[in-house]
């Protein structure tokens, strides 16, 4: 019985060793592949980049512009073009924004007359439902005493966000020049966001977009927020799209009574959306007593509201009733 | 009882608000005399007309509709038909006047449309008066299209100054323009910012332009200084850029730049870095010591297996 017992070990020993030397074999065969892999690889670089040395320099010096602003100087022939697909230009050029600005607005509360041409244009462009505000104009009425006012109020595009820091998922971002974004393709939809800001500022597609027919092939562009995702956050962007090509955001641009100032705050100057002037941003503040929604929190707005004086506009809407009546 | 107090006053708000809107709206819009006496730089001909109603498509349409059909926008107040009476019993100069500076609803148009462009507009809207004649011309010298004065600029490193000379060429014959006013403004990305008062050139239509202090340039103080015409000097609207090393430098930090709660992960404060680096190792490290543990356990008990086979 023992000894049968034995023969049974020593059977499987062997068997053992067998599986042993298998997988020794086949340990040394995966490494001369990486290997031979490895070597092929490498002589295939330096035949590219021997190569490319070899090509006679074309003489030819081009001045190019580094992403960083730095003016950089390289032969011609080794300047290749870099092909990316449309969506991955669109997300990188949306996360990286536009170096050496920083973008401000100034709201005029004075000028507002509740036009709400601003909230139309904003709503067309980024194909949003009629109750769906990125900005919106409020009738603001601070105690019983005081005069009421209209107010548009977009996202205050704060340099402290706190609607980033609660973003488990980097879906939402500030930009090196200012604007605060939502990336439709990586949000998740948890709302945290929309917990955390302050200023009621953003938006959950709780439905279909209005225009999810029509936009069904266009890329996704981060700067528009086009086309809009069922389930995600959208939010004022400042019209990044816009910034990029020089132009003024939307609901300025819209603004029939020369509500919006919007401009670097780098150059120190603020383009108005109406009249087209351009003054000194800092002489715009200090001459009319601008201030910042609920600078305590200290979120550190963009956006600056110069007060409600000689207010070109009656108030129009009966206000008091709704709370009184 | 109390429901009727509330009908009251809302009856008796509502009526006061409309009062206040008549009342604010119904103010006559007067034109300061010597505003309302101006008369255009040229003489209003087909072309201009025809300049006129493209700008007036572009910049009016949306509210006044299209002369003559009354189909301007239902606003309060109204913007009305260009083509009436209200409007054609103006002056030129009172038109000119209120589309250069608006007033409430109606924008001004100061910035966004040129002198030349705004009296465009004023014979576009001429053009509907059958019995209308133009007053004679101030500066009888010019054409819609202009007798148009030229302008170089030069800056001179040296002395710190922008000098302007402006001239006309006539048979190849520099002439210089004495007295033309040459406003000055800095390029920005959305616009041009005027900067300090106009200058006139002098007898040899020259100006040294004094760069002013305190202007913000690019990160190398870089600043483009724009110089044009004034076209109320009757010499068109000439405008040339110059690129002047005077501004103030200024070095762009991106708002990204610091470590922060809201910042990518890579740039987070270091002290959440550390100490969630440290917790999750930490967890690991505790589950390696574990599974060495149980480890240790099952050869202990595989060894007291052994003796145990080797005693029996």
């Amino acid at each position: 019985m023992e000894e049968q017992d034995k023969l049974h070990d020593e059977n499987q020993d062997e068997h053992h060793n067998e599986e042993k030397k298998q997988s020794r074999r086949k340990f040394l065969r995966d490494v001369g592949i990486i290997a031979g892999g490895a070597v092929a690889g490498g002589a295939a670089m330096y035949a590219g980049i021997h190569y490319e040395d070899s090509k006679p320099p074309s003489g030819e010096r081009l001045k190019l512009l580094a992403q960083d602003g730095k003016l950089l100087e390289v032969d011609a022939h080794h300047v290749a073009e870099v092909h990316l697909p449309e969506g991955e230009l669109l997300m990188k050029e949306g996360r990286e924004g536009l170096p050496g600005h920083k973008w401000v607005m100034v709201v005029d509360l004075a000028k507002c007359r509740n036009a709400r041409k601003c909230i139309d244009a904003c709503q067309s462009a980024h194909h949003l439902r009629p109750e769906q505000y990125h900005i919106n104009t409020l009738q603001m009425k601070e105690s019983k005493k005081t005069a009421p006012y209209n107010m548009p109020k977009p996202c205050q595009h704060c340099d402290n966000p706190p609607c980033v820091s609660v973003c488990p998922v980097d879906a939402t971002f500030k930009r090196g020049d200012g604007p605060v974004l939502i990336d439709n393709e990586r949000c998740i939809g948890c709302r945290f966001c929309i917990a955390a800001c302050p200023y009621s500022a953003r938006v959950f597609q709780w439905f279909e977009p209005p225009m999810a027919e029509e936009d069904k092939d266009l890329t996704y562009n981060v700067e528009l927020n086009v086309p809009q995702k069922k389930g995600t956050i959208t939010k004022c962007l400042f019209s990044a799209d816009r910034l990029r090509e020089g132009k003024l955001p939307y609901c300025v641009s819209a603004c029939p009574n020369g509500v919006y100032w919007f401009g670097d705050e780098m150059e120190d100057a603020v383009t108005n959306g109406t009249t087209k002037e351009t003054v000194s941003f800092s002489e715009l503040l200090k001459q009319n007593a601008g201030y910042q929604l609920m600078p305590e929190l200290g979120t550190k707005p963009r956006v600056y509201y110069l007060p409600p004086k000689n207010r070109l506009f009656p108030f129009e809407d009966g206000i008091e009733e709704e709370h009184n009546g | 009882m109390k429901r009727i107090m509330s009908y009251t006053r809302f009856v008796l708000l509502i009526s006061l608000i409309h009062y206040f809107t008549i009342s604010l709206f119904s103010e006559e819009w007067t034109v300061p005399t010597d505003q309302s006496d101006k008369t255009a730089p040229f003489l209003f001909t087909a072309e201009s007309v025809q300049k006129g109603a493209d700008l007036f498509m572009k910049n009016c349409q949306s509210c006044h509709g299209n002369p003559g059909k009354a189909n301007y926008a239902n606003m309060d107040p109204s913007p009305g038909d260009p083509a009436s009476e209200k409007f054609q019993k103006l002056t030129d100069g009172d038109m000119f006047y209120k589309i250069t500076n608006g007033r409430g609803t109606m924008p001004q148009f100061k910035m966004i449309l040129s002198e030349e462009d705004r009296w465009d507009l004023v014979s576009y809207i001429r053009s509907f008066h059958t019995g209308y004649i133009q007053p004679e011309p101030e500066v009888a010298t010019m054409t819609s299209s202009g007798d148009r004065a030229t302008m170089t600029l030069l800056y001179d490193s040296l002395a710190k100054m922008v000098t302007i000379s402006v001239y006309t060429v006539k048979n190849d014959v520099k002439s210089p323009v004495k007295g033309a006013e040459v406003l000055f403004f800095i390029k920005r990305y959305f616009g041009n910012l005027p900067v300090g008062e106009g200058a006139r050139t002098n007898e040899e239509g020259i100006i040294s332009y004094p760069f002013p202090e305190g202007i913000v340039g690019d990160s190398i103080g870089q600043v483009a200084l724009i110089a044009q015409l004034n076209e109320s000097s009757g010499y068109g609207n000439a405008k040339k850029t110059i690129m002047v090393p005077l501004g103030v430098p200024t070095e762009w930090v991106s708002l990204t730049a610091d470590r922060a709660m809201w910042n990518i992960n890579f740039k987070a404060p270091v002290w959440l870095i550390l100490s969630y680096s440290l917790t999750v190792l930490g967890v690991f490290i505790t589950l390696i010591y574990i599974a060495l543990q149980i480890r240790k356990i099952f050869l202990i008990g595989t060894d007291y297996d052994d003796e145990q086979s080797e005693k029996s």
